[in-house]
């Protein structure tokens, strides 16, 4: 990250620990990893969404771990969304996991709020 | 007698009518007039005691109007008291009531404007946090670089793995 870049995400931490917020404003993947539902071990098409386009690496693991969590291999299919900034969107049928970081900006923007 | 010139007989029969004129007059004139006199006195008598009887009633009378009239003041004096108590007790009630009210207003005016000041606080906080949030991703999106992407991703899988394989 740039030294503004910085100087901004330094800024909003110190105004989050100012109110009392920063330890849960800031969503963990582990908190964004709800229940897979009934309906997502069902689909066979994962929808990965991502801010740069993954690498195959990238694509292999998540595959795998998709496989592992719904109980069974999916396709997955990805596409590249610049306006997520960073991070990734999965969605499997009605099973979502949002960690981009535009998601966590707009759940730090809720919690603010 | 008769050396004074005086003749008895004369004198007698002189005497005689006298008499007898004294005895008409005191019948036929004395007594009606006498009668007249007395009813006279009576009457003004009577005048008398009826006037002192009038006076007696006047001064009564007199008498009676100024317990009357000193009733009336005593009651026209409680009237106006009672009056004055109750435009005082009204003017109190009114003053009081005057009082709550602008009380209220002011409460309801105070709460108005903390309602507003809290809103608009809201408002201001919840602008600021949108701008933020929008300075957030443009700052972010122009200072993360592929290789910061990369990093960010691989995190989160990495994440993902140590869940998966711990549930």
């Amino acid at each position: 990250m740039t030294k503004d870049a910085r100087g901004f995400v330094d800024g909003v931490l110190r105004y989050l620990k100012q109110e009392g917020k920063a330890v849960s404003t800031v969503p963990k993947v582990q908190s964004l990893l709800h229940k897979v539902s009934a309906q997502a071990r069902k689909e066979k098409e994962a929808y990965v969404t991502s801010a740069v386009a993954l690498s195959n690496t990238e694509k292999q693991d998540l595959a795998e771990i998709l496989a592992n969590l719904i109980g069974h291999a999916v396709h997955l299919e990805t596409r590249v969304d610049s306006s997520l900034v960073g991070g990734l969107k999965i969605q499997v049928g009605d099973w979502i996991v949002d960690t981009s970081l535009r998601g966590q900006l707009e759940s730090m923007g809720h919690l603010l709020v | 007698m008769e050396q004074l010139g005086i003749e008895p007989s004369l004198l007698l029969a002189q005497i005689i009518n006298f008499a007898i004129i004294v005895f008409v007059l005191g019948k036929l004139l004395y007594k009606p007039i006498l009668d007249i006199l007395e009813k006279r006195r009576r009457e003004i008598t009577q005048g008398l005691e009826l006037t002192e009887k009038m006076r007696h009633e006047e001064e009564k009378m007199a008498l009676k109007r100024e317990k009357l009239l000193e009733v009336a003041r005593r009651e026209s004096h409680v009237i106006l008291e009672e009056a004055r108590r109750q435009a005082k007790d009204e003017e109190k009630d009114i003053l009081a009531s005057a009082h709550q009210e602008a009380e209220q207003v002011i409460t309801k005016g105070k709460a108005e404007v903390e309602r507003l000041h809290e809103q608009m606080r809201k408002d201001i906080r919840k602008e600021v946090v949108e701008l933020a949030g929008i300075m957030a991703k443009m700052i972010l999106s122009k200072s993360i670089t592929s290789g910061d992407q990369h990093k960010i991703i691989q995190k989160h899988i990495r994440e993902l793995k140590t869940i998966e394989s711990q549930g």
